[in-house]
């Protein structure tokens, strides 16, 4: 039986609270996709599963397209017991709907691509970096103007870039200029923050694995099923250390755990621990433990063990890295485990949820999964070599540092705050919009964009008022009808261009002329095109000889963006609704440049 | 061997509906929810199932499920 099934046989047995504790379980343990559809399971199951729990509303926000991430954040974040509200803007809308945001969540986390720092051009390294920076550190005043926590995860390279390995990490190469952005971004970061480090993390899977060129290609999102449920994990650990704090206990198992062996039967000296080999895996996984000991993390031994036995090995084995002052509490019995770790966290006086778990036997992590599930028991692999990475990418003790230069930091973005309050800088959406420095233009359909055309015709979901799926030929009919309006748009911005963005198909009907299709990529919502585009068709309906404009709106699953786009531009009526050209004044909007005619 | 049964069962699971029932000839249209976006996951979940690999042309263009289960068959010789 797979997860899949195990999952929806529990359901249908009504037993939703077990799978979901499977779910919980076996997470680490899933594939990308499959990961996935088991973070759909729990968006639909856990909040009515768990209705007195309060979820954490999380509003993400991101370069590139976010929609795949929210099922793998909720798994990920109910691995670590937390329940989330998820709402994700759309592509690219970062600071317009963070300026837009007057409810505040618990929560933002900001997603970066590297399309615009690595983008095709000459601005400068130093312009690059310092263009990227002053954008989140927009983000990040909106941030603090919502008093929410934030989560900024950092960027990425998937390549050299044309420069080879030999050269990318020198100046001006791409893997040198991500290095320099996220040094900068993680000193500028306003203190509180959560860094992901995604660069890491991606290298811990591999580059090759995390990403996936065609889910870029085709969704605008680089990465693969393994990536994003690795990138989830990762943010689910800041979301946890956000909202719950750091743990703060390590409790640990001790024969074939942090030695090689049953002390019982073979003596201290009889241990496998130090040297090489094996016991040079155990001495490893000690020196990562006695590390978390002094990063602040409390060790705790729990042991089934006579007690004497088990403190023989720390007393008499002098190749052990941890002694017995190492630990808060030692635990040698034949008690149950989960009974004895709580006890311990009442003598500590710590809730049992900053606790984490690691034992090498099956059985026993089993029984403190099932007896005290807010325990992040940690999946001990087979093999003592793998022990260490087992404890590191659990992600267990996460947190975010505050040290004197983050209080510093504090000051700064309180003044910087009110400085740009009262210098009403980007303090608006227009404003913003405006420092964007967008210019657009028209072009007639023709043999050089029609593939181009075509292919936002069969795709374009969100911003279209009609879904009509016309096929290349048919466009190329519309484009050569006597009277027909039919254009593109392109659009740029100081950042760079982002080719051809939306396309109007309006053909003559009667009198009058009639928007067939009316489309706009996701990448330019939010950035007033759609007023430039309906003023370039009036224009062009009026240059030839069109009195009156008829549109409709068709509503789809996805284009309820576009819902009220008609009404909202002045047209009236219904199926159609019309807009009277004669008296129709040009609607303001924020892109400036030269507009070639559309043929009319 | 015939693929369609295997091919329900994922769709059934990628776009959560129990009651979907495929054949050769069906379309993006009469899938509710198949998007380019889930037609992606459903690309994906396909490879992670039968253990192929769809180039990018493969995931982007592909009429109905009959082309699919050809290309399937094609891939797994």
């Amino acid at each position: 039986m797979s997860f899949a099934d195990d999952y929806r046989s529990l359901r249908e047995a009504g037993q939703t609270d077990k799978a979901l504790a499977l779910a919980r379980e076996v997470l680490p343990r899933l594939d990308g996709p499959t990961a996935a559809r088991a973070g759909k399971w729990i968006l639909r199951d856990l909040a009515t599963e768990n209705p007195s729990q309060k979820p954490v509303r999380v509003l993400l926000l991101g370069q590139c397209t976010t929609q795949y991430l929210p099922p793998l954040l909720a798994a990920w974040a109910w691995h670590e017991g937390l329940i989330l509200d998820i709402v994700d803007a759309e592509y690219d809308q970062i600071l317009q709907t963070l300026l837009a945001q007057s409810e505040a969540p618990d929560l933002i986390v900001l997603l970066p691509w590297n399309q615009r720092l690595l983008a095709p051009g000459d601005r400068s390294p130093g312009a690059r970096l310092a263009d990227e920076l002053e954008f989140w550190r927009l983000c990040w005043n909106q941030i603090a103007r919502l008093q929410c926590k934030a989560i900024q995860i950092g960027y990425d390279w998937t390549g050299p870039g044309g420069t080879g390995y030999s050269l990318s990490n020198r100046e001006g190469g791409d893997i040198a200029l991500i290095r320099e952005m996220n040094r900068q971004l993680l000193s500028a970061l306003p203190p509180g923050t959560y860094f992901v480090d995604v660069e890491s993390a991606s290298a811990s899977l591999g580059k090759h694995a995390f990403y996936d060129s065609r889910n870029h290609l085709l969704l605008r999102q680089p990465f693969s099923p393994d990536g994003l449920s690795l990138l989830a994990r990762h943010v689910a650990a800041g979301i946890r250390a956000l909202t719950a704090g750091r743990r703060k206990v390590l409790a640990l198992d001790l024969d074939n755990t942090l030695w090689g062996g049953v002390i019982g039967e073979t003596g201290p000296q009889g241990i496998a621990v130090g040297g090489t080999g094996l016991g040079e895996a155990f001495q490893l996984f000690q020196i990562q433990v006695k590390r978390l000991r002094e990063t602040g993390i409390l060790l705790v031994a729990l042991s089934k063990n006579n007690e004497e036995d088990a403190k023989a090995a720390f007393l008499e084995n002098d190749r052990m890295v941890l002694k017995l002052e190492d630990f808060s509490a030692f635990r040698a019995s034949w008690n149950g485990k989960p009974g004895e770790l709580r006890s311990v966290a009442k003598e500590l006086n710590l809730g049992t949820d900053s606790f984490v778990f690691f034992d090498d036997n099956p059985a026993e992590r089993a029984h403190m999964r099932a007896e005290l599930p807010e325990v992040l028991t940690i999946e001990a692999p087979e093999d003592p070599a793998d022990f260490v990475a087992a404890l590191v990418e659990a992600l267990p003790f996460e947190t975010v540092g505050l040290t004197a230069a983050d209080a510093e930091r504090s000051r700064y973005y309180a003044e910087e705050q009110t400085r740009r309050e009262a210098l009403t800088i980007s303090s608006s959406p227009e404003d913003y919009l405006r420092s964007l420095g967008m210019t657009a233009r028209c072009h007639a359909l023709d043999s050089s964009n029609l593939d181009r055309v075509t292919d936002l015709v069969t795709k374009t979901n969100q911003f279209n008022l009609t879904t009509k799926r016309h096929s290349r030929a048919e466009i190329e009919t519309f484009a050569g009808t006597p009277g027909s309006v039919c254009f593109a748009v392109e659009l740029a911005d100081k950042f760079g261009d982002y080719g051809l963005i939306a396309v109007i198909l309006a053909l003559p009907e009667a009198e009058a002329l009639r928007i067939d299709t009316w489309l706009m990529s996701c990448r330019a919502m939010g950035r007033t095109v759609e007023h430039f585009t309906l003023n370039e068709i009036a224009r062009a309906g009026r240059t030839a000889g069109y009195q009156r404009l008829l549109a409709e709106y068709f509503p789809t699953a996805k284009n309820a963006p576009v819902a009220s786009l008609l009404t909202s531009f002045g047209f009236s009526g219904d199926s159609p609704a019309e807009l009277d050209l004669t008296s129709f004044t040009p609607l303001p909007h924020h892109l400036t440049g030269p507009a070639v005619p559309p043929q009319a | 061997m015939d693929l369609l049964p295997q091919l329900q069962t994922i769709f059934r699971d990628v776009f959560d509906n129990d009651d979907i029932t495929i054949s050769r000839e069906t379309t993006a249209k009469d899938v509710e929810g198949w998007d380019s976006v889930q037609h992606v996951n459903l690309m994906l979940q396909i490879e992670t199932e039968f253990r192929v690999r769809f180039s990018t042309a493969e995931m982007a263009y592909l009429k109905n499920v009959g082309d699919l289960v050809d290309l399937l068959a094609k891939k797994k010789g």
